[in-house]
């Protein structure tokens, strides 16, 4: 056991799981961190890498136990042995690792009817659900047919224009409930499966729920930007913090400044610096904000820029440096800011975008300074780390092992 | 079930080839005097110039000096098309800051009796006279012109939106029997083996595949800078269809920056400028010769820089606002190796290849948004005796589709349970004809939900361009709509519109979704060239978006 301090900037899913794993070690941990980032808006699907790829065996880490011991205690995501088939807002079907556990598995169904029941909102139109799922070559194939059902309302009207996190955490209230069931008990009776949109509870398992209340399968599909599924992992992780007794602080880290092996941790809260033996640095990509892209024409005062400048730059300055491709990347030899043209997407599928690739140089968890030297105690995971997968299972496992090393 | 579009007939009296707002205008012109017309465009409505210009139905200052004849013209022919499309035009006032230096008190008293001429034709064209202004005038109306000026003078023109006018043309123009075919290209212009004469076109559906021939009395070559291209289908030199093709690019902000154009000079001694534009402030505009393909044109990150550095000159805080886009065309321009005597005072000319031994095939080179109904009269004149019809052009007096009657938006709001801003957006895109779209939304709750939040397009809107407006996919129903060109990039709404054309037309759905990644790949590239801080991250939020939800290409499960 540890008597270390450990300071985790970002309460994702990478800092989440780095200060879990550290005080499971043993270690004081205070987590800092600046807001919403990228989990908060996650799909709920869980991928290791190559979304919307089929997985590969042998191709993807597994779970260890102590990952599988995280997702207990998270107790929303579910990651079974073969990969789960779930549905998106639009109409389509694709295949993941895992799955938040509210979401509709179409994978282990076949020759049966799946009810999309119609309901009136403004993201939702089950018709065109029900119609591109089943022309899917998968649900042909396995004689499992969607269709559009009546429903009588789920929701007040009052609802309707509540987002579907906020329709999701209506579901908490089990006064709701009995509404819900009955209409979908109708609506539903005869197929053996229903869809539904991402509003089913941030608290409880809406799913199981369900499928005990009206005896067959009822699940979401994906969730849009900002849907539940983002707003459930940090209903959860808000717990498992708490449980764990991890100290949490909500301000933006500013610098790290090292001296006799210990960290001072600056930020813009009102307290002093916070000290620490390791920090984990789990401040996400250019989404989470951890990494921030300013070329120098940003902002300019006037008709040229003041000087040429490196056009990416993290949220919080410390020894560690970014890489992009391996390399360290430096002032652009232009005063206005890099050649933008290959900024754009990637058009192949297993490519990534400049946006996706830039982050922390590193050596698996550990953060190397621009000398490609290990900085000593300073680590990094999830989505801030140079070429990470910037995937919900990747992010938790790097979050793991960073929060481990950290502790040690 | 596919509802393939007809195919076009085997038979008809004109081909026009192209569907840039000078084709569709010759369509429409000569199905309004009875000729049964075929059009054949090989991308999209208003694909090529006339969907990626600066938008404006200006007057023709230029011309005010060598040949005002040409500037009343222009002025009498902006004032026809706000006449039969009121819908689509909007009032643009330009600021022009004048720089305090060597000889500028002069240039000043110059240009304020230059625009003073100008002013006895702005009436023409409903347009305001123009003012001499003060620095401090200057400044009270756009607080973000700082540069050191000696002062600025006002003036009038007028804004519209291109691919809305090609599409409002091409549907009068369907109405009155004409044969609307878009993503259809012209791959050979056929000629009578004795006597040369181009009597019929081989064509190709690109989306399908499909191909075949029809026959036509007379063939319009209205490619615009595709124009060269196209004579060398009929086997002719590119050179008797010459052209000079001049890229331009603008560069388009998140909102509305300023109240005014602001038209400034370039280090180079051009004149650009950032005029507010629909839901946004757009500047442009570069001129550059184009070698590329005409089909794929885009904006450089040198290009962008080049129109930022220019604007910041006299409006630095330019550089703090926020760029969500790109876009890019070729102009047609006459084809001039040194100075032409008569150049300036032409835009536009007809080219009658009889001269080169394929009588019956014309082209129209050059042009302006401005002048398309003219010279689109001038060109079906010339159909209409060739073909012995009487009818004479009544484009300047019969409504464009919508231009009929003025909607009032709250009210429509009202009755179709809307958002009155959605209401007001849907009027200015489609007139009167909002009406029809409104029907669909009475049909379903689902038809009324915005699929586009930034640009306020309903399921409803996205529907009727499809039945009603020849779109066949996600980008020809962002460039009927303006769909998808907000700020998100398409993340919100591309896949949704995707599943919606799959549908309208019978294709497999995911037919949608690889339409939608099309769609969402190309505008991100022309994002991506103007990359700054805060799109940076909506960049990375749109990626992972769509990788969540459908994957990148070739990604598929
Ligand atoms: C729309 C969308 C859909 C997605 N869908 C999927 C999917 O289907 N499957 C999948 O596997 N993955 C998906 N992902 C990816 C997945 O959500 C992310 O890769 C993962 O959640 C990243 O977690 P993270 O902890 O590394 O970063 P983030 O969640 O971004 O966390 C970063 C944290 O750091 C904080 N922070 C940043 N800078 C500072 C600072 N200076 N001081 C203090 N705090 C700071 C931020 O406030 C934030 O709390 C999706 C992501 C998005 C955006
Ligand atoms: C940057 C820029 C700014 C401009 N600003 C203004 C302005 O503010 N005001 C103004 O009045 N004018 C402006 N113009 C000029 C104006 O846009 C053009 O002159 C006008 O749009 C030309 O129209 P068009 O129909 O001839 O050509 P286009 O609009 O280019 O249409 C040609 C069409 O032919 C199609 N085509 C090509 N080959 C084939 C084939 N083989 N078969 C079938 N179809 C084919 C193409 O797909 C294309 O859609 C601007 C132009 C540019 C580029």
């Amino acid at each position: 056991m540890s008597d270390r301090t450990v300071v985790v900037v970002g309460a994702g899913v990478a800092g989440t799981s780095a200060a879990w794993a550290a005080r499971r070690n043993g270690a004081k941990v205070h987590l800092i961190s600046g807001g919403a980032g990228a989990s908060a808006l996650m799909s709920g699907a869980l991928d290791f890498a190559g979304w919307q790829v089929a997985p590969r065996s042998g191709h993807e880490p597994a779970l260890d136990a102590t990952a599988c011991a995280l997702l207990d205690a998270l107790g929303i995501w579910q990651v079974a042995e073969r990969p789960v088939r779930v549905a998106t807002m639009t109409g389509n079907l694709r295949t993941a690792r895992g799955a938040d556990r509210a979401l509709l598995d179409v994978a282990a169904l076949s020759n049966v009817r799946v009810a999309v029941p119609r309901l009136a909102r403004p993201a939702w139109d089950a018709d065109l659900v029900a119609r591109g799922c089943s022309a899917e070559p998968w649900a042909k194939e396995r004689g499992v047919r969607f269709e559009a059902v009546d429903c009588s309302p789920l929701f007040d009207d009052a609802d309707a224009r509540a987002s579907d996190a906020d329709l999701a955490a209506l579901f908490d209230d089990a006064s709701r409930v009995e509404r819900i069931v009955r209409a979908l008990r109708a609506a539903c009776d005869r197929h053996d499966a229903v869809l539904l949109g991402p509003w089913l509870g941030l608290r409880t398992d809406g799913s199981a729920l369900l499928r005990e209340a009206i005896g067959r399968p009822a699940g979401e599909t994906l969730s849009m930007l900002a849907g539940a599924a983002g707003a459930r992992f940090e209903t959860a992780a808000e717990r498992v913090l708490r449980d764990a007794e991890v100290k949490r602080s909500v301000a933006r880290a500013t610098a790290l400044r090292r001296s006799d092996g210990r960290f001072a941790c600056e930020h813009d809260g009102d307290e002093g610096p916070f000290e620490a033996d390791a920090v984990v640095m789990a401040c996400g990509g250019l989404i989470g904000g951890g990494i921030c892209f300013t070329p120098s024409e940003a902002n300019a005062a006037g008709v040229m820029p003041e000087a040429s400048s490196e056009p990416f730059a993290m949220s919080l300055k410390s020894e560690a440096c970014l890489a992009l491709d391996g390399r360290f990347v430096g002032r652009t030899g232009s005063l206005h800011g890099p050649n933008l043209e290959d900024y754009g997407w990637p058009s192949i599928a297993e490519a990534r975008s400049v946006l996706e690739r830039i982050g922390v140089r590193r050596d698996g968890v550990r953060a190397l300074d621009r000398e490609a030297q290990a900085v000593p105690g300073l680590f990094v995971a999830g989505s801030a780390a140079a070429d990470a997968r910037h995937t919900v299972l990747d992010s938790l496992a790097a979050g793991i092992e960073a929060g481990l090393a950290a502790a040690s | 079930m596919v509802v393939s579009p007809p195919l076009p007939p085997s038979d008809t009296d004109v081909i026009v080839v192209g569907g840039g707002v000078n084709g569709t205008g010759v369509a429409r012109d000569c199905s309004l005097r009875g000729l049964r017309v075929v059009l054949l465009e090989r991308n999209d409505l208003g694909h090529g110039a006339s969907g990626n210009s600066s938008g404006m139905i200006h007057g023709g200052p230029r011309y005010l000096s060598s040949n005002p004849s040409v500037t009343r013209m222009s002025c009498l022919d902006s004032g026809f098309i706000q006449r039969i499309a009121p819908h689509l035009l909007f009032r643009i006032p330009f600021i022009m800051p004048i720089d305090r230096g060597v000889g500028s008190g002069v240039f000043f008293t110059l240009v304020d009796a230059f625009f003073g001429a100008y002013d006895k034709f702005q009436v023409l064209k409903r347009g305001k006279p123009h003012s001499r202004l003060t620095p401090d005038e200057t400044r009270q109306l756009e607080p973000g012109l700082t540069s050191d000026m000696i002062g600025a003078v006002s003036f009038d023109e007028w804004g519209i939106d291109g691919s809305r006018l090609c599409a409002a043309n091409a549907i009068d123009a369907s109405e009155h029997g004409a044969s609307i075919h878009v993503h259809t290209t012209v791959d050979q212009v056929v000629r009578e083996p004795k006597t040369g004469r181009a009597c019929a076109v081989r064509w190709t559906d690109r989306c399908t595949g499909a191909s075949g021939s029809t026959k036509a009395k007379l063939i319009v070559n209205a490619t615009g800078a595709w124009g060269s291209i196209t004579a060398s289908l009929a086997g002719l030199s590119p050179m008797t269809a010459a052209m000079r093709p001049g890229k331009g690019i603008h560069v388009v902000f998140d909102r509305r920056l300023s109240n005014h154009a602001v038209a400034v000079q370039t280090i180079d001694d051009r004149q650009v400028f950032t005029e507010p534009w629909e839901n946004v402030s757009v500047l442009g505009t570069t001129d550059t010769d184009y070698y590329g393909d005409l089909d794929d044109v885009h904006a450089t990150s040198d290009e962008v820089r080049y129109l930022v550095q220019a604007m910041a000159h006299v409006m630095p805080s330019i550089r703090s606002a926020r760029i969500i886009g790109t876009f890019a065309g070729v102009r047609p321009t006459l084809y001039k190796y040194g100075p032409i005597p008569d150049a300036l005072s032409r835009e536009h000319e007809i080219v009658d290849h009889a001269a080169h031994g394929a009588d019956g095939l014309y082209s129209m080179i050059g042009g302006k948004l401005a002048s398309y109904r003219l010279f689109a009269e001038e060109m079906s004149d010339v159909v209409a005796r060739r073909l012995g019809i009487d009818a004479g052009c009544s484009t300047h007096t019969h409504p464009l589709p919508g231009g009929d009657r003025t909607l009032d938006p709250s009210a429509f709001a009202a009755a179709h349970d809307i958002d009155p801003v959605a209401a007001r957006r849907l009027i200015y895109r489609h007139g009167s004809r909002a009406e029809r779209v409104g029907e669909l939304m009475l049909q379903h709750p689902v038809r009324r939900a915005m699929v586009c939040l930034c640009e306020a397009v309903s399921d409803a809107e996205i529907r009727y361009v499809v039945r009603s407006e020849f779109a066949r996919s996600v980008d020809d129903v962002a460039r009927r709509t303006r769909l998808g060109a907000g700020p998100c990039g398409g993340m919100r709404c591309a896949l949704r519109c995707g599943a919606i054309v799959a549908e309208e037309l019978g294709l497999d759905p995911r037919h949608g979704v690889d339409q939608a990644r099309a769609f969402a790949l190309r505008t991100a590239r022309s994002r991506a060239v103007a990359l700054g801080p805060l799109q940076a991250r909506q960049e990375a939020l749109a990626i992972a978006a769509f990788r969540a939800q459908a994957g990148l290409p070739g990604g598929r499960a």
